[in-house]
């Protein structure tokens, strides 16, 4: 199974030119699924969660040799996947030429609702079109903290800042999702 | 309790769904994109490798040109000194007779025979003369 394979392991086969593949394969075989949720929760449309995760695999091959150990592995590779999605959501929206709040909202409403890859489950329908409203990073902190409860201090090691202010930004999403959901 | 109780209210779970076989193809996509970088990231290492052979070789045949060229002009040095060396050992050892018959005469142009004098050839000479041959 990939996920008895210790990230150790991986970094070590990763560190030898000709094993490099096969850590990378198997690094592959055992964030995949991670690397994708985590991305996909944030920009919501499976194509473009295929499309960031690819270019996120990439860019770990590329520069894995600079990882130095100071966070986790998975924390290292949660932070290039969540800096690649930012800067894809920064991109779409000036794609998409989007210059207000309730442009957005309607944009996402409609994104929501023409999605073929999620649960016809209405409460999680609403839930996820409560969490795109939310503003890109405050998203993303949600989306790690809400489904991952991945702790504040190796979410400092992602974002940076305080813990104080990342709990603060949780608090604010929270509050804004619930308002949402009582709303409908 | 970080969740307010709506949020408690909602089933943790996972709505995204995606196409059958998705994660095996994600793999096995991106792993074609690795082998594909390995190899330009290869080729580029030969050409390099190939282009500084190139150059080490172009600069051991000029190196060499410029050798060979530097060999000639001690060659024809030494011819020269030789030429000399000899030329001076015949004069000591030659009479008049000899230097008259060795070299070749003297052309005395009379005075009235300056009509005949091809102008031409002069000229030439002072012209070869003014020029400034520092520019």
């Amino acid at each position: 199974m990939p996920q008895d394979i210790s990230d150790q392991e991986i970094i070590e086969l990763f560190g030898k030119e000709r094993t490099k593949e096969q850590g990378f394969n198997l690094l592959v075989k055992k964030y995949k699924q991670d690397i994708y949720f985590t991305i996909r929760r944030l920009v919501f449309n499976h194509e473009d969660a295929n499309d960031i995760s690819q270019n996120v695999l990439i860019k770990i091959w590329t520069h894995l040799d600079q990882y130095r150990g100071e966070a986790g592995l998975k924390t290292w590779i949660t932070k290039v996947a969540v800096n690649e999605t930012l800067t894809f959501l920064d991109r779409k929206k000036k794609v998409l030429n989007i210059i207000d709040e309730e442009g957005y909202n309607d944009y996402v409403t409609k994104v929501v609702a023409e999605d073929r890859f999620l649960s016809s489950d209405k409460i999680q329908q609403l839930l996820q079109e409560a969490i795109q409203q939310l503003p890109e990073k405050q998203r993303a902190v949600f989306t790690l903290r809400y489904y991952d409860e991945m702790p504040y201090e190796e979410m400092t090691k992602i974002f940076g800042g305080t813990e104080g202010g990342l709990k603060a930004s949780y608090h604010f999403a929270v509050q804004k999702v619930e308002e949402f959901l009582s709303k409908h | 309790m970080e969740n307010t109780e709506i949020l408690q209210q909602v089933p943790k779970k996972n709505p995204f769904q995606v196409p059958e076989n998705y994660f095996d193809d994600l793999e096995n996509d991106v792993m074609a994109k690795v082998r594909q970088e390995q190899k330009v990231v290869k080729h580029r290492k030969i050409y390099t490798i190939a282009a500084a052979v190139a150059a080490v070789a172009v600069l051991v045949i000029v190196l060499n040109i410029g050798l060979f060229s530097t060999g000639n002009d001690t060659q024809n040095q030494n011819l020269a000194e030789n030429a000399v060396n000899t030329d001076q050992k015949l004069l000591a050892s030659a009479n008049d007779n000899d230097i008259t018959a060795t070299y070749d005469p003297i052309v005395v142009i009379e005075e009235s025979n300056l009509d005949n004098v091809d102008y031409q050839i002069i000229d030439y000479y002072d012209d070869e003369m003014s020029e400034d041959y520092l520019y």
